[in-house]
């Protein structure tokens, strides 16, 4: 009886949420549909067509990929060396390598803003990537190539955002493979040479896990919505040309050829993130723990201290890494002054003043961080709890001997990766709202793309924690005669108790920064979140001195906040801890 | 240098930190001689090993090797048979090949290879499927491709059951002499160092003024 309950619960909420994650989308193409009398196939065929459409799919995959394969370059020879050698405080390391991942990405927009202003080292040193002077502006010309100052920077800051993905993905592997497979390699014939033991140990060992994180990062990077829409201005990716479309599609009889746009750029968006979810998922499998993998400590040990041009490597890494953010947090203090005898800035608290009273704004960042926090509580008591039954339901199946309904339920949670934040937003405004308008009047909307946009994410940190209690605990634990209670709490929740705080924590970070959906739904002004306030205040004309500084003031906050609960996250993680998110 | 001596260890000395594993060490292996050291475990009789092919760095003494390239033509067998999972049999017993052939040369010579320890068609194997002795055959064959003129053996029958451990340990003595390798063996097993070896030596007697039988 109990059995059977269980799995109508289980059912229920597997049922629930595929509805909650794909309703909205599939909502929103009926919307579309029958706006612009085009099919799905139809739209596609008719991609081409649509006005912006192909030299934003174009500008997408350009950045998407290049930014992949810069993450990769950066990435990699800071996570090799991370892994290789015996730092002190590697695990702080880690974490602030790790941070940007959860940085809210209008925070990081800010932040690149920042450093390529006119006031920046890098504009001093003569590279002027804003309004494309000198050497920049040289380039541009030369070539033909408009705004490359620009693009450079997106995707720069793409893998500032990505590196993490990187250092996840790779640096445990490299730093818990037992040395002795590399001893032995090196003593044979073809692994003599340096290339020899890359080609024949090092690439297949953590080859995978570098195409994983570049398939991630490339998935991550064509949704990417804030830093397109802050740094690249003068070029849409499908994301900024759906949001920009957005507001005026799926009205029956107004715009229709909005709707048009909305609709073939989400049909080929969906289809390209659906073909890099199955590709990250595929070379996920691949990245499995084949390999001998032993404590970190006793690899480490035997490598000794780092030498210096692995210090130099991971240090670089470390003020890439940190720039962004102190760049934000400086400006927060700077205001400009300007008289007859030119501009200068002074430091001063009048821009977390003006932040703190809400003067220019139409709330202070008291209530914006209120609201900001009230959504991500929100979020966590549904997200975590949905998270957990998916990863539970998935793993029972798998325990059931039902490997295909696992993998397929396993995949089921992934989709709304391949539905972007603002796919889902406009999901839930052109499919949900359009057809129920008084839900606009719900201040607690944003909610719903946060759970759908979480969830994932959830379930990918609890399923690998869920695979690894072995039944024998719970049998010892039965053994001793404890009570069901007891033997629950030692025999498998003292075991994901670490996992299920990662989980939670990262996922009010991802409540609290996430940008596209809350800035397409949240319109009341008095419910804006802190990521919200500062796209709003970054908006404004700059005539005022006080308008960057306040911005930044709520962008440090958001900051502060992620990192905490970042931090919070970190502790709990377990050793070796890798793989994922 | 003693005459005919492949490599000739003299006065060497490691610590690890501050704890001594070994101080005036000596040895010398002949052409085509199979040595045996006894002695029990953690006395530092893989040290010594690991010292003489280049994985550990000697705080003091001399280690000379007859050949020019040195520890470039030493072969090591671990304790664990190290087979990459990412290739099949015939994959990893691949790697030890130094010269490049195409690919139908290279197969013909693994599965004669593999025929002489009676392991035919294993070539398309796992190795995860591999029982603890073919996975060391496997990896005795793989040492060998690289036609080392000294190979070292660190314990790697020691997991194996009596009754193959005594098998593969004929079996690896007969293949050493037919193909002209010296060896040095370690091990704490009295009777395998008398199967295999030409001359056993206890570790006590290493770490001292001279070497003795």
């Amino acid at each position: 009886m109990l059995r059977t309950s269980e799995t109508a619960a289980r059912t229920l909420i597997v049922l629930g949420y595929i509805a909650l994650s794909g309703l909205p989308f599939v909502y929103a193409l009926g919307r579309l549909q029958s706006v612009t009398d085009q099919n799905p196939i139809e739209a596609f065929v008719d991609f081409p067509n649509a006005y912006g459409a192909l030299d934003a799919l174009q500008f997408t995959v350009l950045e998407a990929s290049v930014s992949a394969v810069l993450t990769v370059l950066i990435g990699l020879p800071i996570a090799w060396n991370l892994g290789r050698y015996d730092w002190r405080r590697a695990s702080m390391l880690r974490a602030i390598f790790s941070v940007p991942f959860v940085m809210p990405a209008i925070v990081v927009a800010m932040g690149f803003l920042l450093l390529i202003d006119q006031q920046s080292l890098l504009f001093t040193a003569g590279l002027d990537f804003r309004t494309e002077t000198g050497v920049v502006g040289a380039f541009a010309e030369r070539t033909g190539w408009a705004h490359p100052g620009h693009f450079l920077v997106l995707v720069i800051a793409h893998a500032w955002f990505n590196l993490s993905l990187m250092i996840r993905f790779v640096e445990p592997t490299i730093a818990r493979l037992d040395p002795a497979w590399e001893e032995q390699m090196s003593l044979l014939g073809q692994g003599r040479t340096r290339w020899g033991r890359v080609r024949h140990l090092w690439w297949p060992v953590i080859g995978p896990a570098v195409l994983c994180a570049a398939s991630l990062s490339f998935l991550f990077s064509f949704t990417s919505f804030a830093l397109v829409k802050w740094l690249t201005p003068f070029n849409n990716t499908l994301e900024s040309l759906m949001a920009s479309y957005g507001g005026s599609a799926g009205i029956h009889n107004y715009r229709v050829d909005t709707s048009e746009i909305v609709l073939s750029a989400s049909i080929v968006q969906f289809m390209i993130l659906l073909g890099a979810l199955y590709l990250t998922s595929a070379l996920q499998r691949r990245h499995s723990s084949r390999f001998a993998l032993v404590s970190e400590h006793k690899t480490k040990t035997s490598r000794g201290p780092p030498p210096m041009i692995a210090r130099m490597t991971v240090y670089s890494g470390l003020v890439f890494a940190v720039s962004p953010m102190l760049a934000a947090l400086s400006a927060s203090f700077r205001v400009r002054q300007s008289n007859s005898s030119g501009t200068t800035y002074e430091w001063s608290m009048a821009g977390w003043e003006s932040a703190w009273s809400g003067d220019l704004s139409t709330l202070s960042i008291v209530d914006a961080l209120t609201n900001s926090l009230l959504f991500a509580c929100a979020t966590l008591a549904i997200a975590l709890p949905v998270g957990w039954l998916l990863a539970s339901t998935i793993r029972s199946l798998e325990i059931n001997n039902h490997p295909n309904f696992a993998r397929a339920l396993d995949v089921a949670t992934l989709l709304p990766l391949a539905i972007s934040a603002v796919m889902v937003g406009l999901g839930i405004l052109l499919g949900v709202l359009k057809t129920m308008p008084s839900l606009f009047q719900w201040n607690y909307l944003p909610v719903v793309p946060h759970v759908i946009l979480t969830v994932p994410f959830v379930v990918r940190i609890m399923l690998p924690a869920m695979r690894s209690v072995e039944p024998k605990w719970k049998e010892q634990a039965q053994i001793l005669g404890l009570n069901p209670v007891r033997t629950w709490y030692h025999g498998y929740f003292s075991f994901v108790r670490g996992p299920a705080i990662v989980a939670s924590s990262l996922t009010m970070a991802f409540s609290l920064g996430e940008f596209g959906a809350s800035w397409l739904l949240v319109r009341a002004g008095s419910w804006d979140t802190l990521s919200v306030l500062v796209d709003t205040l970054m908006s404004r004309p700059k005539f005022d001195p006080l308008v960057q500084p306040t911005a930044m003031a709520a962008a440090t906050v958001l900051m502060l906040l992620t990192f905490v609960l970042f931090f919070i996250a970190e502790r709990f993680r377990p050793e070796g801890d890798g793989g994922g998110f | 240098m003693k005459n005919n001596a492949i490599v000739n260890v003299n006065n060497l000395r490691k610590s690890f930190d501050s704890v001594l594993v070994f101080d005036g060490l000596n040895l010398h292996v002949e052409a085509n001689e199979i040595v045996a050291i006894l002695g029990p475990s953690g006395c530092g009789k893989s040290t010594l090993l690991r010292c003489i092919v280049g994985l550990e760095v000697v705080e003091d003494g001399e280690l000379h090797f007859a050949n020019e390239q040195g520890s470039e033509r030493v072969g090591y067998l671990f304790q664990q048979p190290i087979l990459y999972p990412h290739l099949n049999v015939e994959g990893n017993i691949a790697l030890g090949f130094k010269k490049k052939y195409n690919r139908s040369k290279r197969s013909m010579i693994i599965a004669a290879e593999l025929d002489s320890v009676n392991m035919s068609g294993f070539e398309r194997r796992r190795v995860e499927s591999l029982s603890g002795g073919e996975a060391q055959r496997v990896a005795l064959i793989r040492a060998m491709l690289g036609r080392p003129e000294l190979l070292l053996l660190d314990e790697p029958f020691s997991a194996l059951d009596l009754e193959t451990r005594r098998a593969i340990t004929i079996q690896t003595r007969d293949w050493l002499k037919q193909r002209k390798t010296a060896a040095i063996h370690v091990t704490h097993d009295p009777e395998e160092a008398a199967l295999i070896a030409d001359r056993v030596l206890s570790w006590d007697t290493l770490v001292g003024s001279t070497e003795e039988e």
